[in-house]
């Protein structure tokens, strides 16, 4: 039983004109989500990963001259294969909110401030599932209930201003959650919460996926979160993919440098393999490269302990070194 | 035991209205010995970041004592604790917003030098401001750029070459890594233990990140609501956390190995707010474990283990589960 | 070498490039007024009285037969000048004002309870009003004027000094030890000059036209002294001989207040804080 995945991403990129020079964000970028699963999408500043999200969901800001090209194939609920990228305006704001759901890292920034909770998740409803009014709020409280979010009924005339961080999240997935989307893309939910906040809001998006059975693109910088709740895992350096597997190889054998050099600088890492606190932690030495002026090769070879000659020749290609393993490194050869 | 370098007593700092203030910080107490580092640890609310600046009288508190080698801070003239501050300093957390975007690196640990009158002279201040900057990583000509040339990890090196260019004993470091890519975290972390042990420096570190705070600490207190939960070693604390809410915080931290199983159930409910904290214990109304007991009176803080402290009337629980 | 990024901005903007030029010329001619008039100001030629825009008097002459260009000319030094003093005093006074105010925060409620009182009057009754107890001459005007609208520069002043204090750098020097004075000088003065630098502009163009109008209510300059607004006072009875009189100091006033406007508005658009990068 092969499904088709429910999202195919394919030499995706984007280049924004600005006044010094074109900058390139995110450049031949590859991943594909299974229904049902999550694909974590893994990288710092200047990796990319965010303006990926906003493409695929068409939205760059008009003046950003955005420059985007390459394929997003999303399968919808009623068996069609759309390409998200090429989808006129009417289209995707059918599936924006819909089918194809996102929430973002400020929970405060992304909901009105002027309407009440209810109001907003109401509209939501009222716009996709044409709903009536009393129906919407109806259907809005079930979605306050769904995310676990205490005394819904009151909660649904409150203001955001009124919540706490973490109930403001819960009501963004409500508010995700309110037409059955197939897709949701969280971009980076939890960075801004408490810890003990995190762990709630991680297991309510697990559990809401194992019931609706809707697939998740999960963007952070977060590893021990991708540990716990991704499938998948892309990581992205410098607007590009250089390593896809699935999570338990990724954190086993590390392909890429700069995935090894990553999980090799965490300082939980020794502890966690009941090893003694070494003196030194491992460090990536320098910092990402400005994208206005990009290492001749490989993005990383400044920065790489492993780097050859070769590295500064030519972009290592994204190849395939295994069963769904993916590396960009001319270290290693092709399955 | 020698006199700590750094002593808070019944620590207390209220914001706002005096009938329903703020209550940022309700009756903390610790000491951190000469060449120790304490790590403060806390989510939102926890008065963490205010204990750092009270600590060092950025915010003035609302009653209870700071003592620096026995004297209390809050008794120093304004002339004496200006000359005082360069004994004690702090590295902030927003590596983008602690340095003055109109002055040039030079400038700016120029002024640090001369403020208190260290290396007299252009040229001997100018020498200095090029040691410091080697010191901690970055280049001499670092010294002739503005703070936006730099990247965030840089900028977090200038700050820390800042406090230290005033040769401070004692700093406090309030989240320095929070704004920082992982992959320079470890850099600054690096460099921090680094400084540490050359200069004999005392740290409080502020964070909310327990893998970090395991590793550079020598002991954590760990607070909730203006409160102390708990006081241990670092070693005894992540290995033995007999507090229900230390045991929680480092359940809900996701170790970065999918291999370890994470069977942990997230405490339920939010922080309540520091306006109106739970009466007894702040944090039984999320604790798995309260009871009725809870809400009646505050747990002292009682040590069960040498240099162990917790305060939790139900302590009795976790010390036989943690003999067993 | 690149210019300065907020110079190539300001060239941007054809608005603002515009209204710099025109300013820049008003002030190359009455600089250089002797070189631009060919008659005296002061010239009377009776003969000559009220005569249209010609050759030889490139706008004209007024009821004395003096030469309106060259008067425009001279008349933009006395202008200017009671402007740029204006501007310059209530820009240093009230800096003071607001950034004691908003830094100290004891001093705050008595400063501004001074301030909120001298803004309840109108600004044209306020000036009246001084000029009339202090007497007319150049300099009352200008001090009237002042008094007029450092409590507007002081309002301003103290709100960004209100934000600026509290921003974390400023707290990073407090924590090195840097004195106050020290603190106000090199780290919140040269933050508050972009609402300082706008408030020069808008003050330089509401003086224009505020000379304007007290000389023009008589409670202004002395009327031997050629400013644009005596211009308008002195010859407004003779508008309807020839409008030259009126029209050629009038449209002096307004070229000279609205290029100052626009820019003063170019000026502050571009010295907001910037949109952050949205996009990494």
């Amino acid at each position: 039983m092969s499904e088709l995945p429910r999202l195919v991403v394919q030499g995706l990129s984007t280049s924004f004109p600005t006044e010094d020079g074109l900058v390139r964000s995110v450049a031949d970028v590859s991943f594909s989500i299974a229904p049902g699963k999550t694909t974590a999408l893994v990288g710092e500043s200047g990796s990319g990963k965010s303006v990926t999200s906003l493409t695929l969901m068409r939205l760059l800001p008009k003046t950003a001259n955005a420059q985007v090209s390459g394929k997003a194939e999303f399968g919808t609920r009623d068996g069609r294969r759309v390409d998200l990228l090429q989808l006129p305006d009417d289209s995707i704001r059918q599936l924006r909110g819909n089918e194809l759901a996102m929430i973002f890292q400020e929970p405060m920034t992304s909901l009105n401030p002027v309407f009440t909770v209810g109001e907003q998740i109401a509209e939501s409803v009222r716009l996709h599932k044409k709903l009536d009014r009393t129906a919407a709020l109806a259907h809005a409280k079930r979605m306050l209930d769904l995310v676990e979010i205490p005394a819904a009924a009151q909660r649904l005339h409150e203001y955001p201003h009124q919540l706490s961080g973490g109930m403001r999240q819960r009501v963004m997935i409500a508010l995700a959650m309110a037409c059955d989307p197939t897709l949701l893309i969280a971009d980076e939910p939890t960075t801004a919460l408490d810890v003990t906040i995190q762990a709630q809001i991680l297991v309510l998006m697990r559990r809401l996926q194992a019931e609706t059975g809707m697939s998740i693109l999960f963007i952070t910088h977060n590893l021990g979160v991708v540990a716990h709740h991704a499938d998948d895992v892309a990581v992205m350096y410098a607007g590009r993919v250089v390593e896809r597997a699935a999570v338990r190889p990724l954190f086993a054998t590390p392909q890429h440098p700069y995935t090894q050099g990553l999980l090799a600088c965490l300082p939980g890492k020794a502890h966690a393999a009941g090893l003694p606190r070494p003196k030194r932690l491992f460090a990536i030495r320098g910092q990402v490269s400005s994208p206005l002026a990009p290492p001749p090769g490989c993005a990383f070879e400044p920065r790489c302990d492993q780097a050859v000659a070769a590295c500064t020749q030519a972009m290592p290609p994204l190849i395939t070194i295994a069963d769904a393993r993916q590396a960009r490194c001319v270290l290693r050869s092709a399955a | 035991m020698s006199t700590p370098l750094i002593e808070v007593r019944h620590l207390k700092k209220y914001f706002g209205s005096t009938t329903r203030p703020v209550r940022a910080v309700d009756d903390v107490s610790f000491a951190i010995q000469p060449g120790e580092t304490l790590g403060l640890v806390g989510e939102s609310g926890s008065g963490k970041s205010t204990i750092g600046r009270t600590v060092l009288r950025l915010i003035e508190r609302t009653e209870g004592q700071v003592l620096y080698r026995g004297d209390d801070l809050a008794g120093l003239s304004d002339e004496r604790m200006r000359k005082m501050r360069s004994k004690l300093q702090i590295i902030f957390q927003d590596p983008y917003a602690s340095l003055n975007p109109k002055m040039r690196i030079s400038a700016i640990l120029d002024e640090a030098l001369a403020t208190h009158g260290l290396h007299p002279g252009r040229a001997a201040r100018a020498k200095r401001i090029a040691e410091l900057l080697e010191t901690v990583g970055l280049r001499a000509e670092h010294a002739s750029r503005f703070p936006h040339e730099f990247s965030g990890g840089q900028r977090q090196r200038i700050g820390v070459a800042r406090a230290l260019a005033v040769e401070p004993e004692f700093i406090v470091a309030d989240e320095p890594l929070s704004a920082l890519d992982v992959s320079i975290q470890s850099q600054v972390i690096n460099l921090l233990a680094d400084l540490r042990e050359r200069l004999s420096l005392t740290m409080l570190f502020i964070s909310h990140d327990l893998d970090v705070v395991e590793y550079l600490c020598d002991r954590v207190v760990v607070l909730y609501l203006g409160k102390v939960m708990e006081v241990a070693s670092t070693t005894e604390l992540f290995a033995r956390p007999l507090h229900p809410y230390t045991q929680a915080l480092l359940a809900a931290s996701p170790k970065p190995d999918p291999l370890i199983a994470t069977a942990h159930v997230p405490l339920k409910g939010d922080i309540p707010s520091p306006i109106a904290p739970p009466s007894g214990c702040v944090f039984r109304t999320r604790c798995p474990h309260a009871i009725e007991a809870c809400a009646q009176a505050v747990p002292t803080l009682d040590e069960v283990a040498a240099g162990h402290q917790v305060a939790c009337i139900r302590q009795e629980l976790f010390m036989m589960e943690a003999a067993a | 070498m690149q210019l300065p990024r907020i110079v190539r901005q300001l060239l941007h903007r054809r608005i603002v490039m515009v209204s710099a030029v025109v300013l820049l010329a008003i002030v190359v001619l009455a600089l250089g007024a002797p070189w631009f008039a060919s008659f005296d100001p002061n010239d009377t030629a009776v003969l000559d009285r009220l005569k249209s825009p010609s050759a030889a008097h490139l706008m004209g002459t007024d009821e004395l037969g003096r030469d309106l260009y060259a008067r425009i000319v001279y008349g933009a030094r006395y202008s200017l000048a009671i402007a740029a003093l204006t501007a310059l005093g209530s820009v240093v006074a009230g800096t003071i004002l607001g950034l004691v105010a908003g830094f100290f925060r004891r001093l705050d409620t008595p400063l501004m309870r001074v301030v909120d009182a001298m803004m309840s009057f109108p600004d044209i009754l306020l000036a009246i009003a001084l000029v009339a107890i202090l007497g007319p001459s150049l300099l009352n005007v200008v001090l009237a004027l002042v008094l007029v609208y450092t409590p507007r520069v002081a309002r301003v002043v103290r709100a960004s000094t209100l934000v600026v204090r509290e921003l974390l750098f400023v707290e990073a020097v407090r924590a090195l030890g840097v004195r106050t004075s020290r603190i106000l000088w090199r780290h919140i003065l040269p933050n508050l000059m972009s609402p300082i630098l706008v408030q020069v502009s808008f003050i330089f163009a509401y003086a224009i036209l505020a000379e304007a109008g007290l000389s023009f209510l008589g409670v202004g300059v002395p009327p031997e002294i050629p400013t644009w607004g005596t211009m308008v006072a002195g010859s407004q009875q003779y508008a309807s001989q020839a409008i030259g009189v009126v029209l050629f100091p009038g449209l002096a006033i307004i070229v000279t207040a609205l290029s100052l406007q626009l820019l003063g508005d170019g000026v502050r658009d571009l010295l907001d804080p910037k949109l952050k990068k949205t996009l990494t």
